[in-house]
């Protein structure tokens, strides 16, 4: 294969050719240095970008929360602005309220909530790195004042591939699989007693956790090859955009699959 | 659309239409109105539901770029009395953060419009073909287009990071 120009390894990086170019790609870049050069420079570039731009989002509070759009008013009025914002400030406030403390600390620079928005677990590509922890969305707080926590991490897949394994969860963990129209892959681990373990690889992230949750995963619509797997045993692929269950689905709702680890 | 249509669309779209928005216009108020009243279009329509995404991001993308021609016009006119509307914060990381979102602003405003909407449409995961139709070029043109405007972007961010960083 001659060498990919620039255009051909972008879409081989963002998983855009077809199944038999990519692996044409592949190979070549494979044995070819100055390609492997050009292709982790166009990377580079492309997470610097990712990087750059998050930091404007930290103008913009409740971004990740709709909250409830003002339909009744904006359905029977649709021209009048004067309702729409006011229906939109109550909207705001509300969404503020309930995500208060993961706002907050995403503002402050260091804290696990803005490490965990900025994804800079992914930066090392090649070693275990520190979960991050962030505030669940939730109406009130649960009894005693403590909050329920989650973990979670966002990876980008390699070439349009990527590997999920989850170890160690138990037997009555449930887990939530989905696609999404995001980038990049994000796991969160919810309710599990203690802190999971994430583990990055180039194209793979293990997930290891020691006792029961719920564990979700979303997976780019447009990732080309992915697996989830259970301590070694493939249970969900993406196969030409769509979710193939490998074993018994427990539920099915809004667009998750979920099965138990047990099941 | 129905009403229960639109409020499931309205949840799964409005995170990601909405920071595309304010990082293309660069103003928290203006991404906001509209986000909003791009979904309002949205009731106005019929539309299959995979046709939304990309639909609704080229509705708030010309929203946004008639905003933004409107406000420079008031930019300019307002030139001559210009108002700071914000006050500088002493907590030197505010100022910093505050810094690092003019640089990256400063360098998107660089891009042409055609680069700014692919790289910001590419960043919240639409596919080429979306991205072709978006901004009218052909699919296999995307790659390198988008490579170019990346390589744009980095060497201007880094062009202002030296400039910022250089002594006075």
């Amino acid at each position: 294969m001659p060498h990919p120009n620039d255009g051909h390894l972008m879409a081989w990086l963002d998983g855009e050719l077809e199944p038999q170019e990519g692996t044409g790609v592949r190979e070549h870049i494979e044995s070819c240095a100055e390609c492997r050069d050009r292709a982790d420079g166009l990377r580079r570039e492309s997470e610097g970008f990712s990087r750059a731009v998050l930091v404007l989002d930290d103008q913009v509070a409740g971004l990740a929360d709709p909250g409830p759009l003002p339909i009744g008013a904006a359905m029977s009025a649709p021209g009048s602005h004067r309702l729409r914002r006011t229906g939109w400030s109550l909207a705001r406030a509300a969404g503020l309220i309930l995500v208060a403390a993961g706002a907050a600390a995403a503002f402050v620079p260091g804290s696990p909530v803005r490490a965990w928005l900025e994804g800079r677990g992914e930066d090392d590509r090649s070693g275990e790195v520190t979960p991050s922890v962030v505030a669940l969305e939730t109406e009130a707080p649960s009894e005693g004042g403590v909050e329920p926590t989650a973990t979670g991490i966002s990876v980008d897949p390699l070439a349009g591939s990527l590997v999920v394994d989850l170890q160690g969860f138990g037997q009555n963990s449930n887990v939530h699989v989905r696609l999404t129209d995001a980038r990049r892959a994000t796991v969160r681990v919810e309710g599990t007693p203690g802190v999971p373990r994430f583990v990055t690889g180039p194209g793979t992230l293990e997930v290891i956790g020691a006792r029961e949750g719920e564990i979700w995963v979303e997976l780019p619509r447009s990732i080309r090859d992915a697996v989830v797997r259970v301590d070694g045993d493939a249970a969900v692929r993406i196969e030409d955009g769509r979710l193939v269950i490998l074993r018994p689905v427990l539920d099915s709702l809004r667009g998750d699959v979920v099965f138990r680890i047990g099941g | 659309m129905k009403s229960e249509d639109f409020q499931a669309v309205y949840r799964e779209l409005y995170p990601s239409l909405s920071r595309y928005v304010h990082r293309f216009t660069g103003d928290t108020d203006s991404a906001a109105d509209i986000v909003q009243d791009s979904f309002l279009r949205l009731l106005e329509h019929d539309l299959p539901r995979d046709e939304v995404r990309p639909w609704i991001f080229v509705v708030a993308t010309n929203l946004a770029r008639d905003r933004v021609r409107k406000k420079e016009r008031r930019r300019r006119l307002l030139v001559a009395n210009q108002e700071r509307t914000g006050t500088a914060s002493s907590a030197l990381e505010d100022l910093e953060r505050a810094e690092r979102i003019e640089s990256v602003r400063k360098v998107l405003d660089r891009l042409s419009e055609r680069d700014r909407q692919m790289l910001l449409m590419r960043e919240e995961g639409f596919r080429y073909t979306e991205i072709a139709e978006a901004v009218g070029v052909r699919p296999t043109s995307v790659g390198a287009l988008v490579a170019r405007a990346l390589k744009r972007f980095s060497a201007a961010y880094e062009a202002v990071g030296e400039t910022n960083a250089a002594p006075e």
